[in-house]
């Protein structure tokens, strides 16, 4: 059921308040013709009573007239008695314009009775007259009843429309009363309802106030949000169920051009080729939007797209289903970023560096064999300084090899271009070769490796080169920082599928701000210790990214001298 | 045992020579494929240590023609190079090599190097 409207509601109270107006004029003015018709008929009745009474009277008047004469004969009374039949007749045909059509007849009844009097009276009055003779009682007895009867029967009619008017009064008040009352009773119950709808409205006026202003400020808000997704460098669309378009800002429009509206859209994006990051050809199908309407959200995916008739671009993309309150997917919204050039950069800096590296290597083998060769025999350099200085040479010519291969393997991290060859590898295997391979390192530091593997630990599935290289690093770092005479443990163990292989020194450890950072590149922390450091900054790095690569995780615990542990979670095998 | 070396640059030659020379080894330099294809049939070395990178022919490619002559292909090549990576490596053995040594190499253990590749292969 539909609520009245703002509208209906102001409309109803104004009718209400025009109706109310009309019913109180009308109120009114009845009231106003009631008075005035109770008062005419109180005047009316008032005359009526008047003119009864004196009719009375003039009969009373007629009557003692009469017998006065009957009694004297005298001519006076017989004048007095023609002057009231005059005023008897006067009043008799009067009264009935006066009287109400109900309350004629009567009258007349009544004139009838006081006919029957007169006539007799007078017929009385004149056999008196001529006879000159004394009227007998008899005669005169006869003409007393009639007086008597006609007297009564007039003051009965009085009694009557003394009745009649204070009924007719009574209930001419009672109707004025009853319509003052509505008078009264209307306009409140009138103003009543009106506040109510007014109340009501205004209630309305204002949520429709509140409403307007959220229209409007929804209205900026959302050219503010068009405005911005239009200027933002990344391509957002909307890709409707039929493939076509619901919403495509600036960047996708340049990056995708215009499709045509509704399904014809399919053909459109049929005409683009798409390739995975490995050159292998996508169908339409298979692209990332179309697992978003499968429901799944795609994050960071890349691919290559070329338009027609445009240079492939490469694009980094994420998508999401938007779904109705079914939760049905009817669209889906993805975003992308042209990385074409970013790409671009990353190869050039990848070739750069291994062209770089390669290039350094040559002068290097040369300082390095030279150097080494002069080295070989004590009699080609006899004085120990020169030797020293030489060996100086030596092994700065050694570390600038290590730096040179730590930065292509960097880079090759980088690039996701470590191309693993991962087999099921035994850890304790690897962990012994590890020490080995530092082994001389840790005897000229005059440290000592306690490995703790335990038998029985699963493999895990490595490249062991690589692996090898992660937990190398992990030594040759803590050989470099662990203080002479102390040991540096490695231990490993099994937990929740992972086998955990921890390298703990005793050295200087690393302060709670620098934790985070002890795996950035060229970050040789500010720690005491760097008496023996000399190494190339990126071990750690090497190491968190060969591990990830793994599909592990690289650890580290460490409070200011308590030493450092770091520890490689590699998933078991 | 004698060996052949083919290594463009002069300077990493004159050390490689004397390095291999103090493992023992007869040693004989060229600077380039051609001039290796044309010495080893007159003089077949025992094992040709051959450069990858060089301005005339590539060193795979003077391996490829090396292990088609059958008077020459018999004998191991062993490939020295800065370029070391996954795809050298499986392109080297492709045409036949029988090791790898990475440049820089160490000049105390080369012909110690050499020996161990000669005696896997």
């Amino acid at each position: 059921m539909n609520a009245p409207t703002l509208r209906h509601r102001v409309v109803a109270a104004f009718l209400l308040l025009i109706a109310l107006g009309l019913l109180e004029s009308a109120l009114v003015l009845y009231v106003q013709r009631e008075e005035a018709r109770a008062n005419a008929e109180a005047e009316r009745t008032e005359q009526i009573l008047h003119q009864v009474d004196e009719l009375d009277r003039t009969l009373s008047t007629m009557q003692a007239a009469q017998r006065g004469f009957l009694l004297t004969r005298a001519q006076s009374e017989l004048d007095r008695y023609q002057l009231q039949v005059h005023e008897y007749q006067r009043l008799g045909s009067g009264i009935p314009r006066l009287l109400a059509p109900e309350s004629r007849a009567e009258f007349e009844r009544i004139r009838e009775l006081i006919e029957d009097w007169r006539i007799n009276a007078s017929e009385v009055l004149i056999a008196r007259a001529l006879r000159a003779e004394p009227v007998t009682p008899q005669a005169a007895m006869v003409a007393l009843p009639r007086f008597a009867k006609a007297r009564e029967a007039l003051s009965a009619f009085v009694r009557r429309q003394s009745e009649l008017a204070s009924a007719a009064g009574e209930d001419a008040t009672a109707r004025t009363r009853r319509a003052t009352a509505v008078l009264t009773l209307a306009p409140l119950a009138g103003t009543i309802v009106t506040v109510i709808l007014l109340f009501t409205a205004n209630r309305g006026i204002r949520r429709a106030q509140a409403v307007a202003t959220a229209h409007a400020e929804t209205v900026i808000a959302r050219d503010e949000l068009l405005a911005i997704i239009n200027t933002v460098p990344a391509a957002l669309i909307i890709l409707n169920r039929d493939a076509s378009l619901g919403l495509c800002n600036r960047t996708a429009e340049q990056m995708l051009g215009t499709p045509p509206p509704g399904p014809a859209a399919v053909d459109y994006w049929r005409s683009f080729e798409y390739h995975d990051t490995t050159g292998r050809r996508l169908a339409l199908e298979e692209l990332p939007a179309m697992q978003a309407f499968a429901g799944q959200e795609v994050l960071g995916k890349e691919i290559q797209m070329q338009r027609p008739g445009h240079p492939p671009i490469t694009i980094l993309l994420s998508a999401a289903p938007l779904r109705d309150e079914t939760g049905a997917v009817t669209a889906v919204a993805a975003g992308f970023l042209d990385i074409t050039r970013l790409r671009e950069l990353d190869r050039m800096k990848e070739d750069f560096v291994s062209v770089v590296s390669h290039e350094l290597r040559t002068p290097l083998t040369a300082i390095r064999g030279s150097l080494q060769l002069l080295l070989a025999d004590a009699a080609t350099v006899p004085d120990p300084e020169n030797r020293q200085l030489l060996d100086i040479a030596l092994k700065s010519c050694d570390r600038l090899v290590r730096i040179i291969n730590d930065i292509l393997d960097v880079s090759r991290i980088e690039a996701g271009r470590l191309n693993l060859e991962p087999r099921a590898v035994a850890v304790a295997e690897i962990v012994q070769q590890s020490a080995e391979a530092v082994d001389h390192l840790a005897k000229q530091a005059h440290l000592r490796f306690d490995v703790q593997v335990p038998p029985g630990l699963p493999a895990v599935t490595a490249d062991p080169d690589r692996f090898t290289q992660a937990i190398v690093n992990l030594l040759s770092n803590a050989v470099k920082f662990a203080p002479a005479g102390s040991t540096v443990t490695i231990s490993a163990r099994e937990q929740s599928g992972f086998v955990a292989v921890a390298v703990r020194d005793e050295g200087p450890g690393i302060a709670p701000d620098d934790v985070s950072r002890v795996f950035e590149k060229f970050q040789q922390l500010d720690r005491p210790a760097t008496r023996r450091a000399g190494g190339t900054g990126l071990g750690l790095a090497i190491t968190k990214g060969i591990v990830e690569e793994h599909g592990g995780r690289v650890t580290v615990e460490s409070a200011p001298g308590k030493g450092a542990s770091f520890t490689l979670w590699m998933p078991a095998a | 045992m004698k060996l052949l070396l083919v290594e463009d640059d002069p300077d990493i030659q004159l050390v490689a020579c004397l390095a291999l020379a103090r493992g023992g080894f007869i040693v004989r330099a060229v600077d380039s494929g051609e001039a290796a294809l044309r010495l080893v049939e007159a003089d077949p070395p025992a094992v040709i240590l051959l450069d990858w990178m060089m301005p005339d022919m590539e060193g795979p490619e003077v391996c490829r023609r090396l292990k088609q002559n059958p008077v020459t292909g018999t004998i191991p090549v062993i490939f020295m190079t800065a370029r070391a990576e996954q795809a050298e490596i499986a392109r080297g053995l492709a045409v036949g090599a029988a090791g790898f040594i990475r440049k820089p190499f160490d000049a105390l253990a080369l012909g110690a190097q050499v020996r161990e590749m000669l005696g896997a292969s």
